[in-house]
């Protein structure tokens, strides 16, 4: 870390990553050739909307697509610099809940409803940390303090508590063990509100004492200006575009980022009418020829039907994969 | 103010549970929509907004009050004069999915409410949901598929078409964007937008998106609880709320921007929920400047000018906010 | 224990009374239907009308029909199930000599199909779509298509006949037990798999158990800590239902092997027109199935935290 100076280690990162679900009704071509870093002790969204393949992303870092139908085709996944993607299944145990976390999107359904919540958090704590039964409920205890639940629920099971509660528990089993890497999955998307704030408070407090580096995985914008230092924008399997958050809020560059921001309805100032994309996003078993965005693109040129545009530098640390910013002008 | 469209009277709806509890789902709300307008009716979960939706199109009984519709009482319409009162009322649905038949295809979805009016011949219908099916922004090959063939937003553009083909004047929206991806929530929106103008329609619009809410809407009804806490027109709502929870339902949204610095309300505790709720202001357990008479009575609606109306008795007794 | 549990069992057992009573009464109106005066029928062809009258005094068919009923409702309320007419001693004797032999073997049979039907179910939907789901599919079609009666001939031919290792029919030894067990334990063991089978399938898809992988544990970990308790509330009842079929006398199987079972007993009563046993037979097999309601609904509290006692 010290030896590059205002170059921090990366602890995530991901190239040319290629996952794939093989179904009945055709290949389901999720994430197509995705590039991202996470350096140690940053947070970043990834952002896209429904089908972008976000998920997919996380899990694959989690190597925990599920198998059949799903595979990882291609690419490379390096965690502090280890390379996951050929792990077997034991070394990737010791990994998951232990160096790399995950929170996912639905509270209600992610908890076990026949187990008490404090034996949900110790489970996770005697399994990395090889302590006792007794001093991993003492711990799991502690961890539920730390959320903002009282200790004395940790008998309590979860259908006992709220869904903004649970998440709270979610949280206190991704943190348990201190990863480095935490990957929030639309972790607030099916809470209230004023709920909301409350979780996304907590995550921001915790990080500086529990984790390195966290992914947040959203489809809200606002939630990544909150809570990131990085975006990274997903479309059709691949990121099209990424920058730090001052940059790509103040300086979107690739015409989806541009259409979601003219999209989303804002408080600060009235427009009569949104700018929306028109269209849909790409049935991913039959995806277009060229820039996946082409058919839906205002700026489209002849050569986006044709190749597929690769990462173009248009800033510090703020690359697009449109030919517009290509340095051949499209011409390659 | 120009006319006003329908006048919801101290609207009641309860829910009866075991043991005598009571859920007190929608309790005493009162408010305005004007001809033409867009209500927002914001709040969240367990707030009784889609209740209040529900009841007001008369698809839940209301357990009392009263729902003026161009000065004539609809509250107890029955039969054929409901049935009539159907055709200027309609309401749109929060999942696209599982409110259409599967069974049944785009044109059969459409065509459904004419056929139960009688609106025409069979030949007129057909031509009715053409245009209907342009209206909305679908092609008219759409008319031979079905829901699953279609994504959410296709959907919600028939649920949109089934709405208007009779021709109403007054739609319920019930969160008809909040299932659906950003970039198509915002064709959406501005297909409703469109709509309202051509054929000057007139909105409650029911969300929990309160970004949503500002876009669309003329003026907001603030719900808690079963209760109206505040309702202004948008701008003043959004520049300077009144009501406590609204400053801080204001203050929790995550803005997407950045170098903005804002101080954040985070209320603590959890989204009570709407069970035999005691006396006293409903918000006044997760209040930050509850005082002993919050916990005693419940605050009326007073009016702060130009049509602010907020229940809160920091108001009402002339305190300074903030 | 569970707080409260004594209270909830009570107010249970207590409610199952009327519920008895009026199993009582529809078995008692129904037999009044059937074809054939039982008086006769004791007699047989050549009783003269004299002698059955008589017999219909001896056996208080000569009274009104309400006074019967209450006689025999009162006598249940008593715990007494009266004397059978066939063969002249208490019908409480008859069901105390028959009941333990279907007990026996009933639960033999339902601790063999539970534990292997939940093990091939729970290895079968783990392994979906893999040669051994395959094959444990289409024997759970088999098992749940098959005759009873015909699986137990073909095994009587087979182990009887062909290997003559186990005798084909008859009470009394361990080897006595052997084929009528496996014969009765065919039907839930397939139906035992198939629904540990299915219920697993949709619990290995749950989000707490991507949860539990997502701590780092093993599947194997994860299929008994997780997905195992939340699988199995639905297998239970199934258990508990299979378990009061084979309690009420599996008829044909204890025909088949001889077994001296209530089966055979309540078959027995109902050619001679035998009302007392029948009756009691019927009550008795109703009371088993508020029994095993009872059981299954006291073990739902202790698989699932959501299901309470109260109500």
């Amino acid at each position: 870390m010290s030896e590059l100076p205002g170059r921090t280690q990366p602890l995530l990162e991901i190239e040319n990553l290629h996952v794939e679900y093989r179904t009945l009704d055709g290949i389901v071509k999720a994430v197509n050739g995705l590039n991202l870093r996470i350096d140690e002790g940053k947070a970043l969204g990834l952002v896209g909307e429904t089908g972008a393949g976000k998920t997919t992303t996380a899990l694959a870092v989690m190597k925990l697509v599920p198998t059949p139908p799903g595979v990882i085709t291609a690419g490379s996944v390096r965690i502090a610099g280890r390379e996951i993607l050929p792990l077997g299944d034991a070394e990737m145990q010791h990994l998951r809940g232990n160096q790399v976390s995950m929170i996912f999107q639905n509270p209600m359904a992610s908890l076990n409803p026949v187990h008490d919540v404090g034996s949900q958090i110790a489970e996770v704590i005697r399994l990395h940390q090889g302590v006792s039964p007794r001093e991993a409920r003492v711990r799991a205890a502690g961890m539920l303090r730390a959320v903002g639940i009282p200790e004395n629920r940790a008998g309590d099971f979860p259908h006992e508590f709220s869904g903004g509660m649970k998440q709270r528990v979610m949280i206190a089993i991704a943190l348990a063990c201190r990863p480095r890497l935490l990957i929030a999955d639309e972790p607030t998307t099916a809470l209230d509100v004023t709920i909301q704030a409350q979780v996304i408070d907590l995550i921001k407090s915790l990080k500086r004492d529990y984790s390195g580096a966290q992914l947040l995985i959203t489809h809200d914008l606002g939630l990544v200006a909150e809570m990131c230092d990085d975006v990274a924008v997903m479309y059709a399997g691949r990121v099209v575009e990424k920058a730090d958050i001052a940059e790509l809020f103040q300086n979107p560059r690739h015409p989806y980022t541009l259409g979601l921001f003219g999209s989303l309805p804002n408080l600060k100032k009235s427009v009569h009418r949104l700018r929306s994309i028109g269209g849909l996003s790409p049935d991913p078993k039959m995806l277009p020829r060229g820039c996946p965005f082409h058919p839906r693109c205002a700026e489209r040129m002849d050569v986006c039907t044709e190749r597929t545009p690769s990462e173009s530098v248009v800033g510090a640390g703020h690359t697009v994969c449109c030919w517009k910013y290509s340095e051949s002008g499209g011409t390659r | 103010m120009t006319e006003q469209l329908l006048e919801v009277v101290d609207l009641v709806k309860h829910f009866p549970l075991p043991r005598n509890q009571r859920v007190h789902a929608v309790d005493g709300i009162t408010f305005n929509i004007a001809a033409g307008e867009t209500l927002g009716m914001v709040g969240e979960s367990g707030c009784g907004k889609t209740t209040a939706g529900r009841a007001i199109v008369r698809l839940i009984e209301p357990d009392r009050g009263r729902l003026i519709y161009r000065g004539q009482d609809i509250t107890h319409l029955a039969g054929a004069e409901l049935l009539s009162m159907r055709r200027r009322m309609q309401i749109i649905f929060q999942d696209p999915y599982s409110s259409l038949d599967p069974r049944k295809s785009a044109g059969q979805l459409i065509a459904e409410p004419l056929l139960i009016h009688r609106w025409g011949t069979r030949g007129r219908i057909r031509e009715r949901v053409r245009e209907l099916l342009e209206q909305v922004g679908l092609t008219p090959d759409m008319v031979s598929k079905y829901p699953h063939e279609l994504d959410g937003g296709r959907c919600q553009r028939i649920g949109i078409a089934r709405a208007l083909a009779l021709g109403p004047e007054f739609i319920v929206c019930d969160e008809p964007v909040s299932a659906l991806d950003v970039s198509i929530q915002a064709q959406i929106l501005n297909l409703m937008k469109d709509l309202q103008e051509r054929l000057s329609l007139t909105y409650l619009f029911i969300s929990h998106n309160l970004a949503v809410v500002k876009h669309i809407s003329d003026r907001v009804v603030v719900m808690y609880l079963g209760v109206v806490v505040e309702t202004a027109p948008t701008e003043a709502l959004f520049e300077d709320p009144l009501h406590p929870y609204t400053q801080a339902l204001l203050s929790a949204i995550p803005i997407p921007a950045v170098g903005e610095r804002r101080s954040r309300i985070i209320l603590s505790g959890d989204v009570p929920t709407p069970v035999n709720p005691g006396p006293g202001c409903r918000f006044h357990k997760r209040c930050w400047l509850a005082s002993p008479v919050c916990g005693e009575a419940a605050p009326k609606m007073v009016d702060a000018g130009g049509g602010h109306l907020v229940a809160c008795f920091r108001v009402s007794e002339g305190a300074v906010i903030q | 224990m569970k707080k409260g549990l004594g209270k909830y069992v009570l107010i249970r057992l207590v409610g199952a009374v009327p519920l008895l009573l009026v199993v009582a009464v529809i078995v008692f109106v129904l037999l009044q239907y059937a074809p054939g005066d039982p008086a006769e029928l004791m007699l047989g062809m050549d009783a003269t009308p004299e002698n059955v009258a008589q017999m219909r005094v001896k056996m208080g068919l000569d009274k009104p029909l309400h006074v019967q009923l209450l006689r025999f409702l009162a006598g249940l309320l008593r715990g007494d199930l009266g004397t059978s007419w066939q063969s002249g001693r208490p019908v409480a004797e008859e069901i105390g000599r028959t009941l333990p032999v279907t007990a026996y073997v009933s639960f033999v049979a339902i601790v063999i199909s539970s534990v292997v039907g939940v093990l091939v179910g729970v290895l079968s939907a783990v392994r979906q779509y893999s040669l051994v789901d395959n094959i444990v599919r289409v024997v759970v079609l088999a098992g749940v298509s098959m005759p009873v009666f015909w699986l137990g001939l073909m095994l009587i031919v087979v182990f009887s006949g062909f290997l003559g290792v186990l005798p084909s029919s008859g009470w009394g030894t361990p080897k006595h037990l052997v084929l009528p067990a496996v014969t009765l334990a065919t039907y839930p063991l397939a139906m035992i798999t198939r629904l540990t089978r299915s219920s697993m399938l949709e619990v290995i898809r749950q989000d707490y158990v991507r949860t539990a992988r997502a701590k780092g544990l093993s599947m194997r970990a994860v299929i008994v800590h997780h997905a195992l308790q939340n699988a199995f509330i639905p297998v239970v009842t199934v258990i508990g239902i299979q378990f009061g079929v084979l309690l009420a006398g599996a008829v044909l199987t204890e025909s088949v092997f001889a077994i001296p079972g209530i089966g055979r007993l309540t078959v027995a009563a109902v050619f001679a027109r035998d009302y007392p046993v029948i009756r009691a037979s019927v009550v008795l097999t109703a009371a088993i199935f508020v029994l095993i309601n009872l059981l299954v609904d006291i073990s739902y509290t202790y698989l699932d935290p959501r299901i309470r006692y109260d109500n």
